[in-house]
């Protein structure tokens, strides 16, 4: 009689970690030997760090996903949502570090003597 | 392998025992149900885990599942008992499902606490040299 419900049918096809890996773009990004293939090292630097705020906003997106999905009560695991905001905050602090970084360079050339 | 990878690969165990802990309820929560001879009994959910296929932690490969026969109990006075006044309960053993049940509940927390440390570790990272 029972055995006919099967309340957790839907459990093997939960795999909402996948979208979580969302900041693989930036290790690519940060490959010297790629780096090394580029002309300019200007172009370079820029190009990476638009590509590296690519990865940072894809996974800020992700994690807003999923607090959308707290919100509608879809959320099956709320650590899914704590882990995906951890990582989207550790990717940001990292561009601002790479960011505050080229900026103190930057400086520190600009304060350079004639 | 991504940067911040000890996050995601920790967050695939955390998935896998989240859904060995749904089955385990599953299990405790049909504990007790009752179905006529004629038909099967609830079966217990055992979830399969495997290494993940893209190398990147763990997976839930599948759920198998239990004894369809059950035990048979004697229980005339239940109106789904048969002429002989048997039914069928599912084969679940209760001090085994708890058992599990803790086993998922401490690994569960063990990943949720390497995602911690993780996270603590890249943070000193990024602030190196601030």
């Amino acid at each position: 009689m029972m055995s006919a419900i099967n309340p957790i049918g839907g459990i093997s096809g939960f795999s909402g970690i996948s979208g979580i890996s969302g900041m693989s773009g930036l290790s690519d990004k940060l490959d010297l030997d790629e780096a090394a293939k580029t002309s300019s090292p200007n172009t370079d630097f820029a190009r990476m760090l638009s590509k590296g705020l690519e990865s940072v906003q894809a996974s800020q997106d992700k994690a807003n996903d999923l607090a959308v999905q707290v919100a509608n009560g879809q959320l099956q695991d709320p650590a899914q949502y704590t882990m995906a905001a951890n990582e989207a905050s550790l990717g940001l602090q990292m561009t601002l570090a790479v960011r505050n970084k080229a900026v103190e360079a930057f400086q520190e050339i600009m304060r350079m003597q004639a | 392998m991504s940067i911040f990878n000890a996050i995601g690969v920790a967050g695939t165990g955390v998935t896998v025992y989240r859904k060995w802990l749904d089955a385990v309820s599953d299990n405790i929560a049909n504990m007790n149900n009752t179905s006529r001879t004629s038909e099967n009994a609830f079966q217990a959910r055992y979830v399969q885990a495997r290494a993940a296929q893209d190398g990147n932690g763990a997976e839930v490969a599948g759920v198998q599942l239990g004894n369809a026969e059950g035990v048979l109990a004697y229980e005339p006075d239940n109106p789904l008992a048969d002429a002989e006044g048997y039914v069928r309960r599912p084969d679940i053993d209760m001090g085994s499902q708890m058992a599990q049940m803790m086993m998922a509940q401490r690994s569960y927390q063990a990943n949720l606490s390497v995602v911690d440390r993780a996270r603590d570790a890249y943070a000193a990272a990024i602030n190196l040299g601030k």
